[in-house]
């Protein structure tokens, strides 16, 4: 029977300890994120053309190896398509910011621990040991850039510090939160580890342990060296003469030149103090290492904390879903940023606590964007939604957003056009989205004043009016580039080289476009435009021939020398050719583009292909043209459109390539080589010299 | 180098430098610079405050430097009749003056570095003569340092740059050492035409000893 009992006990025992270890929570992402990103692996890495992307890696680190006096001969890694990481599994990236730390943190799977390791050793710096804690293992590649692995995750943790400091401003007792977080965090830590089996103390591993910091904090002192011999020959050179050496007229820097030290009254000691070698002051070198350690140890403990919670937990990440509400399962690359936290808190919030508009700011910011980015065969494409926190201010940025169409407007889009962009706004309701900005803005002893302060402005604008004369339907069509010739003095020489000055002409290419507004007021504009014209300060250039008026400029070496501008059913037209506001011929493509331009509240269109071909002769030299030709071979067509869509404001921009590339990722990829070579070009000529 | 800051918003830009020396080793110099050809780009960015992270100066700004330059020829033993202009319809910027021996104009020279209007780097030893037997157009190289430290942009701007330098004189030349200056039928005048990039990156030399008949 007691046998039993205590199998029973046994039994119970072991699968409590099963519930426990199941038990275990997933990490949720911190409370000062304010960026998170997801990598789609597993879609991404089909895209990836390592064959390409290798060879360009290597050669990028090896360059910047050669920069770096320590990492001079260090060979490049050979392979970076295997480095251990599982490229095909999903990546997991986020940054907090608060007052005084700014973390980067990414989280991968690992496919080949050895491989990963390899990896990490020829990344560090020589001779850095790898700390090895209970469930993973960590080494500081930089000061700020930690790595923790265990068996199948890793982590890339970037952590920047600066201790607060006292806000002569407001005089609030600064509390460095990041202290706080390190000391709950160690209590919290502590806790954790108490309910771990402990392991005994060995005392072998503490003192490889307590080597390894001194052999960090050993490569931080170096750097601070040469600085401080810098010092001490000031201080040495102020203790023998009581004041500094005076300095050259015009040098910036500190001279210590002979004929100085002869003012100085002592030539020969100064020379010597040239080649002196000077002990390091023990006080300033120990205080210099006392802020380094200081700072190393804050930023090397916050990256344990995250470590230790992250190994410590069921190795998933908990995102909260309002991060993800916008997330398509389907994207290549997602983004959420909270602009509320990054401008309003961190590093910005000291700075935003200062300016005169503070509380406005705050709120106008206090919004947030989610981006999916997908790398299709025959474009890129990036779908952005902007929502803000405040339910009354979103639905007034909506309500600016639901703006009506004009058919008049988009009929000046034609075949020839370059590119375009429309707007359809309901410009009256941009006032209500400015009161609803102040609205319950502030300090509550405050509050009747704002509310005094929009009434009046309600009274003295009269929005409707106001709206009429603009009420928010706008183009701007691009046509073409056309050429123009101007003129320029240039010399020449005669048989005796004297100079004589010539006038020679050169074509440079001037833009042809047609900007158009609608208007419900046509009698103001034309009030407007015929006080240009009457006006004597104005009539030097405003003219009026029959529909239209013109601005010209009398040098005629501009790239806008005439405007035509005129009111016509309804719309305001400002153009560089009366041509531009007569409807051409749509084929289907630009019928598309036009119906495009009337839908969206926002949209536009670029053929960077056409403008470029415009643009030819304003590129010159030969990397210019080289430049060019690889562009006009590349360069594809921007779209962009934004709609409000459900409870956000949806911007979608498509960028379409030319078939020359794998598909969209690659193709910035062989596009960015490129330019990368020609850009190396000069400087592979310049060595030859 | 002066309006280095205005040269790199131009993408074209002239520099005529001319030595004029009688047989007595007095004589005139002239600089020109000569921006006319991106007179419609220089047009446009001189209505923007700032243009790449750079001031544009103002069109006084510009006035104001030209006069402190000739305050300053003006002030320098040896040197007379300084005359500048500035046309900004073209954006062609002149200096002449005339010296008692060329040594003048590089006290000239040192003079304007010791006022910062000249770089630190900027040679101004540029001549030195033997009245009557020759004539010396120092080496400078310099420049290639300044040149490395600029941005890839910025460099961009000297690759369609042009440099002319005309030496005449009255006495006839009978030699030179450097053979890219051409040489005028009367053989009483030099010419030497390259972009500006040639000779920082010293793929010309611009030094030449010319001996007189």
């Amino acid at each position: 029977m007691k046998s039993i009992l205590k199998k029973t006990q046994q039994i119970t025992l072991l699968l409590f300890g099963f519930v426990l270890v199941f038990a275990q929570q997933k990490m949720k992402i911190p409370n000062d994120a304010a960026f998170y990103m997801e990598i789609n692996g597993k879609q991404l890495n089909k895209k990836i053309n390592w064959d390409k992307f290798n060879p360009f890696l290597k050669e990028i680190t090896q360059k910047n190896n050669k920069k770096d006096k320590d990492n001079k001969d260090k060979p490049s890694w050979n392979d970076f398509s295997k480095t251990g990481i599982k490229y095909d599994a999903t990546q997991y990236h986020y940054g907090t910011f608060n007052d005084s730390v700014q973390s980067y943190t990414a989280h991968f799977i690992l496919d080949n621990k050895e491989k990963f390791l390899e990896f990490i050793n020829s990344t560090k710096k020589k001779g850095l040991e790898i700390s090895k804690k209970n469930k993973y293992s960590y080494v500081d590649i930089d000061d700020d850039i930690f790595v923790a692995w265990n068996g199948d995750r890793a982590v890339l943790s970037v952590i920047n510090y600066n201790k607060p400091h006292k806000d002569d401003w407001t005089e609030e007792v600064v509390v460095d939160s990041a202290m706080a977080v390190v000391d709950s965090a160690t209590a919290v830590v502590d806790s954790a580890y108490a309910e771990e089996p402990e392991k005994p103390f060995d005392y072998k591993e503490e003192i490889q342990y307590l080597k390894d910091d001194i052999k960090s904090l050993k490569e931080s002192i170096k750097d601070n060296n040469a600085e401080i011999a810098r010092v001490q020959k000031d201080i040495k050179y102020l203790e023998k003469h009581h004041e500094y050496p005076k300095e050259k007229k015009g040098a910036t820097d500190t001279q210590y030149s002979e004929n100085e030290a002869e003012v100085a009254g002592s030539p020969e000691k100064e020379e010597d103090m040239e080649n002196e070698e000077y002990a390091v002051d023990s006080d300033y070198q120990k205080e210099m290492d006392s802020i380094r350690i200081e700072k190393f140890k804050v930023v090397k403990k916050l990256a344990e904390d995250s470590f230790d919670k992250y190994f410590n937990s069921n190795l998933d990440l908990e995102v909260p879903s309002q991060m993800l509400a916008f997330r398509d399962a389907n994207s290549d690359v997602f983004v959420y940023t909270d602009y509320g936290k990054i401008v309003n808190e961190g590093i910005y919030g000291r700075t935003m606590k200062r300016l005169e508009f503070t509380q406005f700011l705050q709120k106008a910011y206090n919004s947030n964007s989610s981006y999916n980015l997908y790398f299709d065969k025959d474009k890129v494409k990036l779908v952005n939604n902007y929502q803000h926190k405040d339910a009354n201010v979103q639905k007034s940025v909506a309500d600016v957003y639901k703006g009506k169409k004009n058919k008049k407007l988009t009929a000046l889009i034609n075949d020839k056009s370059i590119g375009y962009y429309a707007v359809n706004i309901n410009g009256a309701k941009s006032f209500d989205m400015i009161y609803s900005l102040f609205k319950d803005l502030g300090d509550a002893e405050y509050q009747k004043e704002v509310e005094l302060m929009m009434e009046t402005m309600k009274i003295v604008l009269d929005e409707e009016a106001i709206a009429k004369i603009a009420p928010g339907n706008g183009i701007f069509v691009l046509n073409e580039l056309k050429s123009k010739k101007v003129d320029y003095t240039d010399y020449d020489y005669d048989e005796d080289y004297n100079e004589k000055e010539v006038k020679k002409t050169k074509d440079i290419m001037v833009p042809n476009f047609v900007f158009a507004f609608a208007t419900g007021n046509e009698g103001y504009w034309n009030r407007v435009f015929n006080l240009l014209i009457t006006n004597k300060n104005t009539a030097k250039n405003f003219t009026k021939s029959g529909e239209f008026y013109s601005f010209k400029d009398k040098k005629d070496s501009g790239y806008l020398d005439q405007l035509f501008f005129t009111v016509k059913d309804g719309i305001v037209y400002l153009t560089t050719s009366t041509e531009n506001i007569i409807p051409k011929d749509q084929s289907e493509v630009s019928k598309k583009w036009a119906k495009e331009s009337a839908k969206y509240p926002l949209s536009g269109r670029l053929n960077i292909q056409k403008l470029l071909v415009g643009m030819e002769k304003e590129f010159k030299s030969t990397s210019e043209k080289k430049t060019l030709d690889l562009l006009r071979k590349n360069i594809g067509e921007v779209n962009y459109k934004t709609e409000v869509k459900g409870e956000s404001i949806e911007t979608e921009m498509d960028y379409n390539i030319k078939d020359l590339s794998e598909n969209s990722l690659m193709y910035f990829f062989d596009l960015f080589d490129d330019i990368y070579k020609i850009m190396e070009e000069p400087e592979k000529t310049l060595k030859t010299l | 180098m002066l309006f280095l800051p205005l040269l790199l918003l131009t993408s074209c830009f002239d520099i005529i430098d001319k030595v004029n020396v009688k047989a007595d080793g007095t004589g005139e110099y002239t600089v020109i610079l000569n921006a006319s050809k991106s007179k419609t780009r220089l047009a446009s960015i001189s209505k923007m405050e700032t243009i790449n992270g750079k001031k544009v100066p103002k069109k006084s700004e510009i006035e104001s430097k030209i006069n402190e330059v000739s305050r300053i020829f003006k002030a320098t033993p040896g040197i007379s009749n300084v005359k500048t202009s500035v046309n900004f319809d073209n954006y062609i910027i002149k200096l002449s003056c005339n010296f008692k021996k060329i040594e003048n104009i590089n006290a000239g020279l040192e003079q304007l570095k010791a006022k910062n209007i000249l770089g630190k780097m900027i040679p101004t030893q540029i001549y030195s003569q033997n009245v009557g037997k020759s004539f010396t157009r120092n080496k400078i190289n310099i420049f290639k340092t300044d040149y490395d430290k600029m941005s890839t942009a910025d460099k961009e701007v000297f690759n369609n740059a042009k440099y002319t330098s005309v030496l005449q004189f009255e006495n006839t030349i009978k030699s030179q050492t450097n053979s890219s200056y051409l040489l005028s039928p009367n053989k009483k005048a030099l010419k030497l035409e390259a972009n500006v990039l040639d000779f920082i990156l010293q793929k010309k030399q611009i030094q030449n000893t010319i001996l007189f008949q």
